[in-house]
C-alpha cells in the first residue's frame, strides 16, 4: 500500500537517504528541510505519516507536530523517540 | 543554565569573609594596642636590671682586685710596706695588672706623709706624690695632723683609697688605687655590656659618663660618642665612691654602697629615640604584618572564589562541548550509515545515484574527520606549554593551501571565495601544520556562518613589522556581546546555535591559541559592509 510521506529533516544529506529509502519501499514522499515550510506544506497536502527532526531552522519539531494536530490536517497514531539531551526538557505531553 | 544561585553564595561568602577580615583587622588592632600600652614598663624592669647586674659585676671587679692588694697585717711585726709587696706580688700574678693605672701606698712617719710606689721593676719604693694626686695629698695630711675627716672620694678623680688600720689606734696608712680609664673603656666596658646587655646592645645606645657637674663622657656607644642623657630608658651608677676595710681584717673590705656614691653612670636608650618609641614602632611593624595576613586572607578567599567559578563555567562548557560534539559527530555517521544500509539493501541501483551516495560517504567521513582532528589539535594545544618545533613559514603559501583544501566545503556552500595576497610578504616563525588549521578554521567558519552572503573575502598584506591576514564573509556577523567570547573553548554563540550551525566551538579558540603561542594576535570585528572580519596579525621573523 502505498503512503504519502512528509520527511522534515535540515541534514540534507540525511534527508535524502531517508526519502530514497522510503520511495524504495514503494511510498510518495514530500521532503522540507524548515519547520515553517514544512507547516505550510503539511497545510496544503494530506500526509499519511510525517517524520520529524526534533532540532529543525524556523520551528522545532514538537513546535511543528502541534501545528499539524491544530489544524488536523493529519491523523497521527505512534510515534517513538529516543530520548537525547536535546529531547529530554520537553515535558512529557509532548511526546506523542 | 546559569549558575546564579551559586553566583549569589559565592559573593555572600565573599562579604562574609571581608567582614571577618575587617573584625580580624580591627581585634588586632585594639589587641596590638593594649599589648603595647603594657608592654615598655616589663622591659623597662629588665633593662634596669641587666644594668644593675652590670654595675654590679663591674664593682665586684674593682672590689676584688682592691682587696687582693690590701696589706696583710695580721701579724704586729709585719711591716706595712713589706706587707705591700707581698700583696702587690700576689695580685700581680693573678689579676689583670691594667685596671690600675697607679696603685700607691701612703704611710705617716711623724707629721709626714710618705708615699710608696710601685717601680719599673716591681718593687715598692719610696717616690714623690704625682702633682694629680696633690689633693689627696693634702686631705690625707690634713686628717694626719689635725681633727679633719678623712680623706673623700671625688666624682671627677678616678682615685680610689682604702684606710689600713692596725689591731688598735688611728690609721696606720692608705692604699691609693688610680683606675685605668683607658682600659675600663676600651675593655672592661664593652666585655660587660656582651654579658649584660646582649642582645639589647644591638638596639639601645650604652653611655657611661661622670656623675659630677659636665657630666663628662667616658664611654658611649652611639655613632656621634654622645651621652644618652635625660631620654635614658634605664639607668645605673657605676665605680662606687669608696672600698672600706682594713689592713686588719682583709677580706671584709667593701664598696660603700650604701651612703657612698657612684662616681660613674651608665645609662642605656633605645636606638629608635626611647622605649616607648621602639614599642609604638613594634606596633607598627606588628599591625602592618597583620594587615598583609589578613589581606592576604581575604585574597586567597577572593581568588578560591574566582577560580571554583572559573572552574565550574569550564565544567559547564565542557558539558556543552560533550553535547555539540556527540551532535556533530552523529549527524555525519547518520549520513554514512544510512547511506551504506540503501546501498547494501539495494535501495539505489542507478549508477549515478551510487556515484552520489559515494560522495556524500565520503564528503561526511571528511567532515567526521575534520571535527576529529579539531579535537586533538585543541587537545594537543592545551598541553602545549612551549612554542615546540618552529620553522620558517610564508603565510601566502600556508594561505593558499588552506583555501585549496577548503575549496570543496566552499563549493558545497554556494559560496565565492576572493583571495588577494600581496607578494613579498615577510616570513612568520611557526608550525607549518598548526597554521595550515588555524586558516582553515577561519575558513570553514566563514563557510558554516557566511552562506547567506555567499561570499569569503581571505587578503595577507604587511603590516608594520609582520603580516596581516583578513578572512571576512558577509554573514550576520558576531553580536557585539559575543565578540569577546566567541574564542573561549567550547563556546557557541546563542545564534549558531539556534541555527544548528555545525561546529563543536573549538575551531576558534583553537585558532587564538596558536597564534598567541606565534606572538601573533586575534580578533574580530563586524565590518561596515555586513559580516564577519577576522583579522590575524603575526610577526616578522626575526633573522639571526
Amino acid at each position: 500500500m502505498t503512503s504519502r510521506i512528509l520527511v522534515v529533516e535540515d541534514a540534507l544529506d540525511v534527508q535524502l537517504i531517508v526519502a530514497d529509502l522510503l520511495r524504495g519501499h514503494g511510498h510518495e514522499v514530500v521532503v522540507s528541510s524548515d519547520g515553517n515550510e514544512a507547516v505550510r506544506i503539511a497545510g496544503e497536502q494530506r500526509f499519511d505519516l510525517m517524520i520529524l527532526d526534533v532540532m529543525l531552522p524556523g520551528k522545532t519539531g514538537f513546535e511543528l507536530c502541534q501545528s499539524v494536530r491544530e489544524r488536523r490536517c493529519i491523523s497521527i497514531s505512534s510515534a517513538t523517540l529516543r530520548s537525547t539531551s536535546n529531547t529530554a526538557r520537553y515535558r512529557a505531553p509532548d511526546r506523542l | 543554565v546559569k549558575p546564579i544561585g551559586q553566583t549569589r553564595t559565592e559573593w555572600a561568602l565573599l562579604t562574609v569573609i571581608a567582614l571577618v577580615c575587617a573584625i580580624l583587622s580591627l581585634l588586632q588592632y585594639r589587641w596590638t594596642g593594649e599589648l603595647s600600652k603594657a608592654e615598655p614598663a616589663p622591659l623597662r624592669a629588665g633593662l634596669n636590671d641587666q644594668l644593675h647586674r652590670l654595675s654590679q659585676a663591674f664593682n665586684n671587679e674593682v672590689r676584688d682586685n682592691c682587696r687582693m692588694l690590701l696589706p696583710n697585717l695580721q701579724s704586729p711585726e709585719t711591716g706595712l710596706v713589706e706587707a705591700f709587696q707581698t700583696g702587690y706580688n700576689q695580685w700581680v700574678a693573678s689579676r689583670d695588672r691594667d685596671l690600675f693605672l697607679r696603685i700607691g701606698l701612703a704611710t705617716t712617719e711623724k707629721d709626714n706623709v710618705i708615699l710608696y710606689g710601685i717601680n719599673r721593676a716591681g718593687r715598692v719604693e719610696a717616690m714623690a706624690w704625682p702633682e694629680d694626686w696633690d689633693d689627696l695629698h693634702k686631705a690625707i695630711a690634713a686628717h694626719v695632723k689635725g681633727p679633719a675627716r678623712p680623706p673623700d672620694a671625688r666624682p671627677d678623680s678616678n682615685l680610689l683609697q682604702m684606710p689600713i688600720f692596725g689591731e688598735v689606734g688611728p690609721e696606720r696608712g692608705w692604699i691609693i688605687f688610680e683606675l685605668n680609664e683607658e682600659y675600663v673603656r676600651g675593655k672592661i666596658l664593652p666585655q660587660l655590656i656582651a654579658e649584660y646587655l646582649n642582645p639589647v646592645e644591638e638596639n639601645y645606645d650604652v653611655s657611661v659618663s661622670r656623675s659630677g657637674p659636665g657630666a663628662q663622657v667616658i664611654f658611649s656607644t652611639s655613632s656621634d660618642h654622645s651621652a644618652v642623657g635625660e631620654g635614658a630608658d634605664a639607668t645605673a651608677g657605676l665605680f662606687a665612691s669608696q672600698v672600706a676595710g682594713s689592713a686588719a681584717a682583709r677580706g671584709r673590705g667593701r664598696f660603700k654602697d650604701e651612703g657612698g656614691f657612684s662616681r660613674w653612670i651608665i645609662a642605656v636608650r633605645h636606638r629608635g629615640g626611647s622605649l616607648d618609641a621602639a614599642v609604638a614602632s613594634a606596633r607598627r611593624k606588628n599591625l602592618i604584618v597583620s594587615l598583609i595576613l589578613v589581606g592576604l586572607l581575604g585574597g586567597t578567599a577572593w581568588a578560591l572564589v574566582q577560580y571554583t567559578g572559573r572552574s565550574r563555567r569550564l565544567a559547564d562548557m565542557q558539558f556543552r562541548f560533550a553535547a555539540g560534539v556527540s551532535h556533530d559527530l552523529r549527524t555525519p555517521l547518520t549520513a554514512i550509515r544510512g547511506a551504506a544500509f540503501n546501498l547494501i539493501e539495494g535501495v539505489v541501483k542507478d549508477p549515478v545515484a551510487i556515484a552520489r551516495y559515494l560522495r556524500l560517504i565520503l564528503r561526511n567521513a571528511e567532515e567526521l574527520t575534520g571535527i576529529i582532528e579539531n579535537v586533538l589539535a585543541f587537545s594537543a594545544a592545551q598541553h602545549a606549554s612551549k612554542q615546540g618545533h618552529l620553522e620558517v613559514i610564508e603565510v601566502a603559501d600556508v594561505l593558499e593551501h588552506a583555501v585549496a583544501a577548503m575549496a570543496h566545503e566552499i563549493e558545497q556552500a554556494g559560496c565565492r571565495i576572493e583571495v588577494s595576497i600581496e607578494s613579498g610578504l615577510p616570513s612568520v616563525a611557526g608550525d607549518s601544520v598548526s597554521m595550515d588549521l588555524v586558516f582553515r578554521n577561519l575558513i570553514a567558519n566563514a563557510v558554516r556562518h557566511g552562506p547567506g552572503g555567499k561570499w569569503i573575502g581571505v587578503s595577507a598584506a604587511p603590516f608594520g613589522d609582520g603580516v596581516e591576514v583578513r578572512i571576512c564573509d558577509h554573514g550576520p556577523g558576531v553580536p557585539e556581546r559575543e565578540q569577546g567570547r566567541i574564542f573561549e573553548p567550547f563556546y557557541r554563540g546563542e545564534q549558531t546555535r539556534a541555527q544548528r550551525v555545525q561546529g563543536t566551538g573549538l575551531g576558534l579558540s583553537l585558532v587564538k591559541n596558536t597564534i598567541e603561542r606565534y606572538k601573533g594576535t586575534v580578533a574580530v570585528v563586524n565590518s561596515s559592509g555586513g559580516g564577519a572580519e577576522f583579522t590575524v596579525r603575526l610577526p616578522a621573523l626575526q633573522k639571526a
